[in-house]
Formats: structure tokens, sequence, C-alpha cells
């Protein structure tokens, strides 16, 4: 033995990662689709920002009786993505409701930070979806706001428009170029894994090309291409389902769950009653995360399989 | 052995005395039940036409209805089902229509709209538009802020639905059947617009020599797939010289509509 | 156990609902509007208060071996008796609950009474018995509906609370908002049962 091995007590190794780190990383990262919404929205879209921000943080800080009230920064990230998903000018009670919402329902009832079973943003967004259908699908068009319909429900519009944004929809999903621009920096600090982005993305495009594509390949392309650029596809690919807390661990099962996600955002738009499906896609597979996880444990190491 | 026959004879007394019950009950209450469900159907018929006395169940060409007749054996009204395509799917309706042919009440009784969107095609205000209308009217009502395709839908089958009750119970002249015959049309290009399922769609029609030798469709705004669909129609009418032909499957409404579309080009 | 307390305890201390957490099927599917939780509240508690006393009565001739069929086939007699009462009798409250009365002899609160408590009681404790189960779960299918219609509908009994500028909180009028509620509201008894001392 040339070498000895010790084994002290724990603590170990520290990690200079903290919740609060993390959290940073994600508000830095939403950072470019935000003022992409600004841009696109107006001053509305980022009263709506800020409103969703605040009321998440004061009923996380209510909650936890907490005097800090950016806390472990989770309720400001849940509060702007919560934002994000709505439209750019909704009435001021609806984020209000949404942002407490989010907090209680999506998020303590479950144990707090770490327990919740579902994305708190998409729990308040479906909830609220559901209740008030009329206000959650006031789109506009961007800069001279006139209403309009999404792309999703049949407006036709130019590729440019929807890679970088300038389309009617949801206030910080709209951007794909200002979404990816956020990621590559989540991506380059580590916190998120290709798979689940990879596994949702690309299921989107190819059940869009092979199913509801036609004609040549190039324009059953450009039908799987609008189906990844149009809607939440990609908020949701690279922030919502990437959540740590609500998707699954292993690799494998990261992969398993993009693909899922993919799978039930398209059967909801081509298939079902509401144009959009993200927000159900992730929750649904939120709830079988646990299975996911259980089915695809990594080998141990030095294990044997047993067959 | 003497155990089990014990058991299934306590079994059967239990059964035979339930049954007994349940016979008791049911003499009682039938005839009741019947009487009640009689009268909730002449109520609800005479809510919608004061003056009806007798109903009487009718089925002409496959559509049932209930027709009602005033005291002396006039016709006072009919109600019966119609169907629409919506954005979820088949919206089933009920269609109170009078003797002159006009809507009394339309009432929705199933459909799977978006909540809060297309489903407001159930809401009171909404369906009120439709009251008065008649197989004539524009039958253009209100739209639903979000919920284009739903109002569409209804709009397209009600106005379908009050033709066919018309002709089929209130012996209303049928729809002019498309008699135009093809000789009297000139040679040239004919444009023609008809409401498909989400958009009007609007064609170009070459007649040469008597014939319709081309069919183009200038302007749509149907779902990309089921319009595909529907596009066989177009080299349907230029073979058969007919604007009669089959719909394609899964894209009925905008097979219908191209149909209508040239029958309107070469008939203006 | 005196019949007053075999009365009572279906209230609060056992409430079928918020503290055995029997008979959701109903609980969560007609609770849309109050009075129809009222009115699935008290078809369960007729049935059940007849099915108690029955099988009271016929405990000692029933025996063990076949007793669940012995209860299912009397509970199914007396639902399918209370739907056709309702039906004669009161057709609108029948065709706005539906499918749920002849789904009462699914309802797992009244075999579990049969096989809990009538069968081992007295008639009269069983008929106290199926008489404050039956109240308990009707007042908490009312409360239920009560909360599922105010903020779903602004309404209570059809009555409108909330005005005309009220914008209603559809998502309660749902199954998804029955759930909620009804969680919600759990967590409420059990943090008063938890303050009161009523374990």
């Amino acid at each position: 033995m040339e070498f000895k091995l010790v084994v002290s007590s724990s603590p170990h190794i520290r990690t200079p990662e903290s919740i609060q780190s993390v959290m940073t990383d994600v508000l830095v990262a939403l950072f470019p689709a935000a003022l992409a919404g600004v841009i696109f929205f107006g001053w509305r879209g980022l009263i709506t920002m800020v409103l969703g921000m605040v009321s998440a943080m004061v009923a996380e800080a209510v909650i936890l009786r907490e005097k800090n009230i950016f806390g472990d920064g989770s309720a400001a990230v849940t509060g702007l993505l919560l934002a994000m998903v709505l439209p750019p000018a909704p009435p001021w009670w609806l984020v209000v409701i949404g942002g407490v919402v989010a907090i209680t329902i999506g998020k303590h009832v479950f144990g707090g930070i770490g327990n919740n079973t579902f994305n708190p943003a998409l729990v308040a967004r479906a909830i609220l979806m559901i209740s008030w259908a009329g206000h959650m699908t006031g789109w506009v068009r961007p800069i001279d706001l006139a209403t309009a319909a999404t792309p999703l429900a049949g407006a036709s519009t130019s590729f440019m428009n929807l890679f970088v944004g300038a389309i009617p929809g949801s206030l910080g999903e709209t951007s794909a170029f200002a979404l990816i621009l956020g990621a590559a920096w989540l991506f380059y600090k580590g916190h998120i894994d290709w798979r689940i982005p990879g596994g949702y993305i690309g299921t989107v495009f190819v059940m869009g090309t092979l199913l509801q594509g036609y004609g040549s390949v190039m324009s059953m392309i450009s039908t799987g291409l609008f189906h990844v650029l149009a809607g939440g596809v990609m908020l949701g690919a690279l922030f919502m389902a990437t959540d740590m807390v609500t998707s699954p661990v292993a690799p494998r099962g990261k992969l398993i769950f993009g693909i899922g996600c993919g799978v039930m955002t398209m059967l909801v738009r081509l298939y079902g009653i509401y144009p959009e499906g993200v927000t159900f896609a992730i929750l649904l597979m939120n709830a079988v995360t646990p299975i996911i996880d259980n089915l695809t444990l990594p080998r141990k190491y030095g294990e044997v399989t047993s067959s | 052995m003497k155990d089990i026959i014990k058991l299934a004879i306590t079994l059967m007394i239990i059964c035979a005395v339930a049954a007994g019950a349940l016979a008791v009950t049911n003499s009682v209450t039938s005839e009741i039940i019947r009487i009640n469900e009689e009268k909730a159907k002449v109520s609800s018929m005479q809510r919608l036409f004061p003056t009806v006395d007798k109903l009487e169940d009718q089925t002409v060409d496959g559509q049932a209805g209930t027709v009602g007749f005033d005291a002396g054996g006039k016709m006072v009204g009919v109600l019966a089902e119609g169907r629409a395509e919506g954005y979820g799917g088949t919206i089933r309706f009920n269609l109170a229509v009078d003797g002159e042919g006009k809507i009394v009440e339309l009432d929705i009784i199933e459909h799977s709209e978006t909540p809060g969107l297309g489903a407001k095609i159930t809401e009171a205000g909404y369906r009120k538009q439709y009251e008065g209308l008649t197989a004539d009217s524009d039958f253009k009502v209100d739209t639903i802020s979000g919920a284009t395709i739903s109002a569409r839908a209804m709009e397209n089958g009600v106005k379908k639905a009050l033709q066919d009750i018309s002709v089929r119970f209130l012996g209303a002249e049928g729809a002019a059947a498309p008699s135009f015959s093809l000789d009297a049309v000139a040679d040239g290009t004919y444009t023609g617009t008809a409401a498909g399922f989400k958009s009007d769609i609007t064609v170009e029609v070459t007649v040469a020599s008597g014939k319709i030798t081309d069919v183009k469709i200038l302007d749509h705004n149907e779902t990309p797939d089921r319009f595909a669909k529907a596009e066989s129609v177009r080299d349907e009418i230029i073979t058969k010289q007919s604007v009669q032909v089959d719909a394609a499957s899964g894209a009925t409404m905008s097979s219908d509509a191209i149909m209508q579309a040239v029958l309107n080009a070469l008939t203006q | 156990m005196n019949v007053m307390s075999n009365f009572s305890k279906g209230f609060v201390k056992e409430n079928p609902v918020f503290r055995l957490v029997l008979g959701m099927c109903p609980t969560l599917a007609v609770t849309g509007l109050a009075a129809n939780g009222l009115g699935m509240g008290l078809s369960t508690t007729a049935v059940l208060v007849s099915s108690n006393l029955v099988i009271a009565v016929l405990r000692k001739a029933i025996p063990d071996k076949i007793r669940i069929p012995a209860f299912i086939i009397i509970i199914a007699t007396f639902v399918t008796m209370v739907d056709m009462l309702l039906k004669a009798y009161q057709p609108g409250l029948h065709s706005q609950l539906g499918i749920f009365v002849p789904l009462i002899v699914v309802n797992c609160i009244i075999l579990g009474r049969a096989e809990a408590f009538a069968s081992k009681n007295s008639v009269t404790n069983s008929i106290a018995d199926g008489l404050g189960m039956g109240l308990g779960f009707t007042v908490a299918l009312t409360l239920l509906g009560t909360v599922r219609e105010l903020l779903g509908n602004g309404t209570i009994f059809s009555v409108n609370i909330l005005g005309s500028g009220y914008q209603p909180f559809k998502v309660f009028g749902f199954p998804p908002g029955a759930f909620i509620a009804l969680g919600l509201m759990m967590a409420l008894m059990n943090m008063l049962a938890k303050k009161y001392k009523l374990e």
C-alpha cells in the first residue's frame, strides 16, 4: 500500500453552490427573454413581471415567516417564470392570484422547496387558464399591441419573426433567440442537462414533421420547425421542464422525461381542445417523475445485474 | 354440503324479499314517472310554442324530431337535433323551429369546446342571437373573441340544421339543388368564395368549351393537413365535371366549402 | 357508547369525509353546487339509515360467510328505491344528480358502516349511527359545495353573493378544483382538530 485512504468525518467537500446561487443564475439566464418581453410588449410587460415576482416573494415570506423578502430566491424565479407564461397585459389581480397560488398550492402544500411534485409556475398557469381562459388568451401583437391570434391558432408569420420573437404570445415565450441565449448560460454553469430540452424539442420537431407536415420534404420540415418555435415549447423545454426538483435525476430518465413532454405537447396541440399543450405536458410528466426515477436507477458501482 | 345449501337459501330469501320490495316500488312509481316525463316534454314544448296541445315524434329522412300541433291540429313547431363540427369535436344541439321556419330556441346538448373560450357557445347571451333567424337570414351573429372556430362552426351548423328541419318537417322548398348546367357558362375564369372550417375559401375556376378545365385555390386559412385531404375534391370536380362530388373523409367542411365556392363562381 | 354519542360522532370526531375520508367519489363529483351537495347527502343518509336498520335487524340471521353479498343486495335495493322515488317525486333533483344516485350503491360509507357497525350493534344504535354518519356526510358535502359554488360561481344555493362584478374562480367548479378545495378544507380540519385536542 503506497498511499493510505483517510476516512474523515463529514463534512467532506463544500460546494460553493447554494440554492441562492443557483436561483441567481436562473434569474440571470431569464434576463434576455424578460428584456425581449419588455421590448416587444412595453411597460405593461414589465409591470406584469414585477407584479408576479413581488406577489410570489411576499407569499413565500408570509408562509415562512421570513423577514428577508428575497429569501433563497426561488420565489422570485417562480414569480418571474409565471409572468413569462402569462399574456403580456393581464389584469393585475390575475397576476397576483397566480403568484400566490404558485407559492401556496404549487409549492408549500407539498412541504416547501425541494418537495413539490409539480412545477409551481405551471400549476398556477394551469389553474388560471382553466378559471379565466378569456383573460389568459388576450394575445396582442408586439410593438403596436393590437389584439391578435397566436401563430398556433392559425395566424401566419415568418420564421424570422418566430425566431426573434416578434409574434403574439405569452410575455416571455416568444423569443426563441433570447431563450437560447439564457439557457446557454445555465448550460455553461452546469445547471441544466441537454437531455431534457434535447428530447423535448427533438420529439416536437419529429412529431410535427411527420404528423402535420405534408407535401414536399422541405415544407414538412418547416411544419416541424414551426411547432418548435411557435408557442411555449422553447420556454418550456429550456426553463420549465429542466426544473431540478420536478424532473428525473438519472440521465436516461431525463431523456425519457423530455421525450414524454414532447409527445404530450404534440398530442394536445394536434388532437386536443387547447391550441397549446406545453403546460399540461410538463405537469403530466412531473406527475410520473418518481416512476421514471425508479425505473432508471443507475447501476451502483460494482453491482452485478441479477439476470 | 348442508352448509352451502343453507347459505344459498338464506341469500335467496334475501334476494326474493329485495326483488319484491323493488317490484312494489316500481309499480307505485312507474306510472308517476311516465306521466312526469310526458308532462315535462309537453311543458317544455309549451314554453317554446305556447299553443301546443299534442306532440308527435316523427322521423323524416333519418332525422328524428318532435312535432307540436295546436288544438286545431295545425303544426306550430318542431324540436329536432342538429350537429356542428367544432374545434374540439362534434357539437350537438337542439333547435326549436316554429311553423314559419323561425328559430325559437337553440340549446346546446353536448360539446367539447375549450372551457372559457369555445364553451361560451353554451351561454344564453350567445344562443339568443340565433332566435328569430330563418333559413333565408344572413346568419352572421357576433363572434366570440378567442373562439372564432367554434362560433363559425355554430353558424354553419345551425344554418344547415335549420334548412334540413324546414325541408323535412315544415315542407319548405328544398334548397335549390345546384341545377345549373355547364352549357350556360361562357368560357372564361370565374372566382367564388365559400365558408370553410376555419376561414373563407376562394377558388378560381377556368371553363373552356363548356368544360371545367381547372380549379385553383386562391386563398384559404384552413388547417394545412386537413386541407391537403380536401384538395382531392378539386380533381374530382374536374374529372366528374360536377360540383357535387364525394367529400374527402376527415375534411368534410373544407370539401363542402370548395364545392360551394366552385358553384358560387359558376352561378354568379 | 350510548345512542347519543353514536349519533354525534359522525359530525366532527368521525366525520366520514374529513376524518375517515370515505365516499370520495360523490364528495368530489357532485359538490359543484351547494344544493347538489345537500341533495346527495340527504339521499345517502336515507339509504344509510334504511340499510343500517335492516342489517341490524338481520344481523343474527345472516351467516358470516355470505354477509358481504347480503349487505350489497340490501344496499342496492334501497338505492334503487331511492332512485325511483326521487324520479317520481323530485324529477328536478333527480336529473341534477344524474348517475350519482345509482352510484350511492358503491359509496364505501354505506358498506363500511354496515360492516363495521350495524352488523355488530343493536337496532337503535345502528339507526343513530346511520343518521349521524349520514348527516355528517351531508354537512361536509354541503360545506364543500358552498365553498366551491361561492368561489367558482359567486353564488350560494344559486343566490348571488359576490355581485355581478366578480370574475368567478372557475377552477373550483371543475373536478381539479374539487380536489384542491377538499384538500385545503381537510388541512383546516386537521389544524382545528389539533388545536382543540380532538385526537
